[in-house]
């Protein structure tokens, strides 16, 4: 195929994508700015109002007292709410103190923190980010290619003056690559235990999380791994992969570890272990709550709406809240939910609850306590108006397709892709782009962009070379608004001149006058012009 | 033949800025890596990954930089540099100095002429800072001096730095023969270029970069042939 | 074989709206030196692009050899010489290597003889590198690269703009001498009207793009004749004669330039507007192109007299 005629249709097409995708980010970016600019100004603003308001009730303060309260349980159930004076900014007054009220709201105690007189339960948690826990998203961060090219997990074996071994674990493969300090390959410990041949190797699975500690008598770290249905505890010293749980039917969502880490008292996230007994709680999609426990080792399962769980030496509690109302919807995923949610519930109190259950050998739940509370009215400090201005304004210069396609691929697509950049993933980050800043406001939108049509339409006309090309333009500026105007006026700079047969402009991209098919005007030759064939 | 001759012109004139870079490379590169040999012989630090007994681990104190990891701001740097460099030598110089009608008035295709020069630029590249990342990864391989091997993945993370390179002069060759003027997509060769860099360097995936990458080259190389096929010099 | 080695039909070139090449149409023989000349801006590089395929056409077409320029293919190309202008080769080349890439492409027909006769007459080290040549010494470097390969068609466009009078004479009989070998064809464009009239037996004259002669430097001459015609009363107002270029009044004088007009046209004209005497004033080349080319109107640069 000759190079012109390929180039035709790889090219052409080509082009118009490479100029979009330049426009669109470009776009985008104003855009961003725009609204960056106009949220710091509502913020401003609002901020200024707050303080010329006229200070609370002793009432209101009671409410936001209430509010601001942790509520905690001892083990035979009784409620506290702990409170820690503020100011009237919302900041913690230090030196910290605290005021303990009963379910009643009578005061109990008040005093330094750590001084207080009760010792109310404590919660399996999850491992926090970063510090404590190594997520799927650090652990992309570390195959990125910039700055530092691929970072690794690599275990020491050993002691601190003198490593023999290190364990290198491998994304691809799933499983620790082990070396000697000579950097001869040991072996591999994969969810098969330890082999010394790659073909015995069973990978781990996906990587969902890993927590590491070193236990009472080692200085080499113990791993928690956590994949999609599995979770290992791997020793390195011993070269052992212990199963603690696999889902048979459900991935894993979270996980919660309380005592389990065995660290020493006086250390960092110790839990005295001789009033708690070791537990791992594993939330699997499906809403099952599987308890993992030690000292016995015991297997529980418990069903139903999400929940906290501990165990004492005693008994396992589950602690689980409620609310009487609907979740405030995040602003950025869904303006509209949030608008309507603002609106239907500013002004309404909202009702609370938080029970605290104690768990049966079985699985059962029974009810020890209850306390009810209620939320104050949102009322003015839900501010929804600056910021839905702001992005109504900004989205009136966005693509109309955006909406088309975010109607079209559905909610649930979109909570995939909210969920998958939530966990780091650039690219699902931009794909979020027509879901942020798709048209609010759609008349405005179509009218902009039905306008811009139009003077592609009046700009296009003498200019065109084809119907079937002037129509594509002319629908595309339509679908992207004020990107596809720049796009088109950046593609399709044609001279034109007015044709001396008809009157009308033309484009110069083709010899005839698109109008009156004439030719381009020949120069008029003059009476004195030498032009002679013959010669020579 | 004629390929030959326009190859050797082409790679004559990118052998400076080869060499410039490959220097600079060599040069920094060896600088780190010493650096690095001495302060880790004849082991690499693995001291913060042990703590006390019955203590928590933070997980982050597990992760390790290969040896080779300072060197990667400096790959990337030379590779973007010399993409943009040789991107310029080969395609804006010539409108300079107006040696276009010489050149493409020869027996030769255009797609020959623009070929050569591709072939020659992206092999100076691929030679100066591939080349370069080839020598330092065996040196950090050697177990005298860094114990444990670096991964695998760190060495072809190194070669799609290199390929950001190529990328970049592809996107520099492409602005460099744009007729269009420079308030509208003259230098729109050289974003999208950056849009894919900039994508890559987030990516974690190692086939979704690559697919990218190919991506954007297979789009940067059309609209390459297409300019040089239809453009006026 | 086809006599007609260039040929135009209609070419035309606009940048932005304004036409820089205006319909024009040419037919170059075989075996003719053609000179190509206009003033500056009138479109001459401009032209020879077009006929080159480095430009595309507004409207109209080229062809060379045969060939579309539009698709001039690689074979055609080989037959087919060009001189750019300005002499721009690679700076950090030496001759040599000049040399030897040029020679990559012409192969066959590479005239390794005449390329070192050349080099040699010019005097040119051929280890020199061209950013350290002179512009004649481009220039020489240019036309041996351009001869080498004995093109059929050689295309220069201003060869010798910027070379001293010696340079431009070496320059043309270098091309006086690829002329003298069977069927060879030249077009050259250039300011310097004397180097035309030296070597060219065909003139194309190009104004604002519009193609205003195009004949042998033979008819162009004898067309373009200067007439001073005396008067012993008044000067005639008005001179309503076929093939009048411009009329200059003077003190019982009228001075005329005429397009085609032979003695007896210019005896005729003299009696009938009873001049006492008339004098055919002989005209050199350039002269002509000035008076060819000036517009009706135009005025000196620094009208003196007039203040």
């Amino acid at each position: 195929m000759e190079l012109k005629n390929a180039s035709k249709y790889i090219a052409g097409p080509g082009r118009v994508f490479m100029t979009v995708l330049i426009i669109l980010i470009a776009v985008t970016a104003v855009q961003a700015i725009a609204m960056e600019a106009i949220r710091m100004f509502a913020f401003t603003k609002h901020t200024t109002e707050r303080k010329s308001e006229p200070p609370r009730s002793d009432e209101e303060k009671r409410i936001q007292r209430i509010r601001q309260s942790s509520r905690q349980f001892l083990p035979d159930g009784t409620t506290h709410l702990i409170y820690e004076p503020r100011t009237e900014r919302g900041r913690i007054i230090e030196p910290r103190t605290e005021q303990i009220y009963d379910a009643n709201d009578h005061l109990l105690w008040e005093g330094p923190s750590d001084k207080k007189p009760y010792e109310y339960l404590s919660w399996a948690e999850e491992p926090r980010n970063y510090s404590e826990a190594f997520t799927p998203m650090q652990m992309r961060l570390t195959q990125t290619f910039a700055p530092l090219l691929a970072r690794t997990i690599e275990i020491p074996v050993g002691t601190i003056n003198n490593t023999e071994q290190i364990w290198r674990y491998r994304p691809g493969a799933e499983c620790f690559e082990g070396y000697a300090i000579d950097g001869q390959r040991i072996g591999y410990i994969s969810a098969a235990g330890f082999s010394d041949s790659k073909s015995k190797v069973k990978p781990l699975g996906a990587f969902r999380l890993f927590t590491a500690w070193c236990p009472q008598d080692s200085s080499i770290p113990t791993l928690l791994w956590q994949t999609n249905r599995h979770i290992y505890q791997i020793n390195f010293e011993k070269r052992q992969t212990k199963l603690l749980f696999e889902s048979a039917n459900s991935d894993i969502e979270t996980i919660t570890l309380h005592a389990w880490k065995d660290l020493k008292p006086g250390t960092k996230d110790y839990i005295d272990s001789k009033k708690y007994r070791p537990l791992l709680v594993c939330i699997t999609q499906d809403g099952v709550h599987h308890l993992i426990l030690r000292e016995p080792d015991q297997q529980l399962s418990l069903p139903g709406p999400r929940c906290s769980v501990t165990a004492t030496r005693q008994s396992i509690y589950a602690l689980r809240h409620g609310s009487g109302t609907v979740p405030v919807p995040s602003i950025a995923t869904s303006p509209e939910l949030y608008k309507e949610w603002v609106e239907q519930y500013r002004d309404k109190p909202r009702k609370m609850w938080t029970e605290l259950y104690k768990v049966s050998d079985d699985g059962g739940l029974e009810l020890l306590n209850r306390y009810d509370w209620v939320m104050p009215a949102p009322g003015r400090f839900m501010q929804v108006d600056p910021m839905l201005a702001a992005q109504r304004f900004v989205t009136h210069f966005s693509p109309p397709l955006y909406s088309l396609v975010f109607r079209l691929l559905g909610r649930e697509f979109w909570s995939n892709v909210h969920r998958s950049a939530n966990q780091g993933d650039f690219f699902y980050t931009m794909l979020q782009t027509p879901q942020y800043l798709r048209p609010l406001n759609g008349t405005v939108n179509w009218v902009l962009s039905a306008l811009m049509m139009g003077f592609v339409f009046w700009y296009g006309w003498p200019r065109r070379v084809s119907h079937a090309r002037f129509i594509f333009w002319v629908v595309f500026v339509g679908l992207l608004n004020v990107t596809g105007l720049l796009t088109y006026l950046a593609l399709n700079h044609t001279a034109v001149i007015k044709c001396p047969a008809c009157g009308r402009r033309r484009g110069l991209a083709q010899s005839d006058c698109i109008h009156c098919q004439a030719p381009l005007p020949a120069p008029k030759p003059r009476e004195l012009d030498l032009i002679f064939r013959s010669c020579c | 033949m004629k390929f030959a001759a326009l190859f050797g012109k082409e790679f004559r004139e990118c052998l400076p800025w080869m060499l410039l870079a490959a220097i600079v490379l060599l040069a920094f590169g060896s600088f780190f890596l010493r650096a690095q040999a001495y302060d880790m012989n004849p082991n690499r630090d693995w001291s913060r990954g042990y703590n006390p007994p019955g203590t928590a681990v933070e997980a982050y104190r597990l992760t390790f930089n290969s040896p080779l990891a300072m060197l990667g701001p400096w790959l990337f740097c030379c590779s973007i540099g010399l993409g943009l460099i040789l991107g310029a030598r080969q395609f804006w110089i010539p409108n300079f100095t107006r040696t276009w009608p010489f050149l493409l008035h020869r027996s030769a295709r255009r797609t020959t002429i623009l070929t050569a020069k591709l072939t020659a630029g992206s092999t100076a590249l691929v030679l100066a800072i591939g080349g370069v990342w080839v020598s330092l990864y065996w040196y950090a391989c050697q177990l005298e001096v860094f114990t444990v091997p670096p991964p695998a993945r760190v060495f072809i993370h190194g070669w799609i730095l290199v390929i950001m390179g190529l990328l970049t002069y592809l996107g520099t060759a492409l602005s460099g023969l744009s007729e269009a003027r420079w308030y509208t997509t003259k230098i729109f060769g050289i974003a999208f270029a950056v849009i894919i860099v900039g994508v890559t360097t987030g990516e974690w995936s190692l086939a979704r970069a690559l697919a990218v990458i190919a991506f954007g080259a297979a789009l940067l190389l059309s609209q390459l042939f297409d300019t040089f096929a239809t453009r006026e010099f | 074989m086809n006599d007609t080695v260039l040929q135009t039909r209609g070419l035309t070139k606009y940048y932005d709206s304004t036409p820089a090449v205006d319909h024009l149409d040419l037919e170059i023989p075989r075996g003719c030196i053609c000179g190509f000349v206009g003033r500056n801006g009138a479109g001459k590089t401009t032209a020879i692009k077009l006929m080159l395929g480095l430009l595309e056409p507004t409207a109209g077409s080229a062809s060379l050899l045969g060939c579309d320029s539009s698709a001039l293919t690689p074979a055609i190309r080989q037959r087919i010489g060009y001189v750019a202008e300005g002499h721009r080769l690679f700076r950090w080349m030496t001759i040599g290597a000049l040399e030897r890439f040029q020679r990559a492409f012409f192969p066959k027909q590479w005239d390794d003889k005449l390329f070192r006769e050349m080099i040699e007459y010019f005097d040119l080290p051929k280890k020199k590198k061209i950013k350290h040549l002179s512009n004649g010494q481009r220039a020489q470097v240019s036309l041996a690269l351009a001869l080498a390969p004995n093109p059929e068609l050689l295309i220069m466009d201003d060869p010798t703009l910027g070379l001293d009078a010696a340079i431009r004479r070496q320059f043309l009989e270098g091309m006086i001498e690829l002329i003298m070998r069977q069927g060879r064809t030249i077009l050259f464009s250039s300011h310097i009207l004397g180097d035309v009239e030296r070597v060219s037996d065909r003139i194309i004259v190009i104004d604002k793009g519009v193609l205003r002669a195009n004949c042998s430097l033979e008819q162009f001459q004898r067309a373009i004749r200067k007439v001073v015609l005396s008067f012993s009363g008044d000067v005639p107002g008005q001179v309503d004669i076929e093939g009048l270029l411009h009329c200059k009044r003077g003190d019982k004088q009228l001075e005329l330039t005429l397009v085609g007009a032979d003695d007896e046209k210019v005896a005729a004209l003299a009696k009938s507007i009873r001049a006492e005497t008339y004098n055919v004033v002989t005209m050199n080349l350039e002269d002509q192109f000035i008076e060819f080319t000036a517009p009706a109107n135009h005025k000196r640069l620094f009208q003196w007299e007039e203040r």
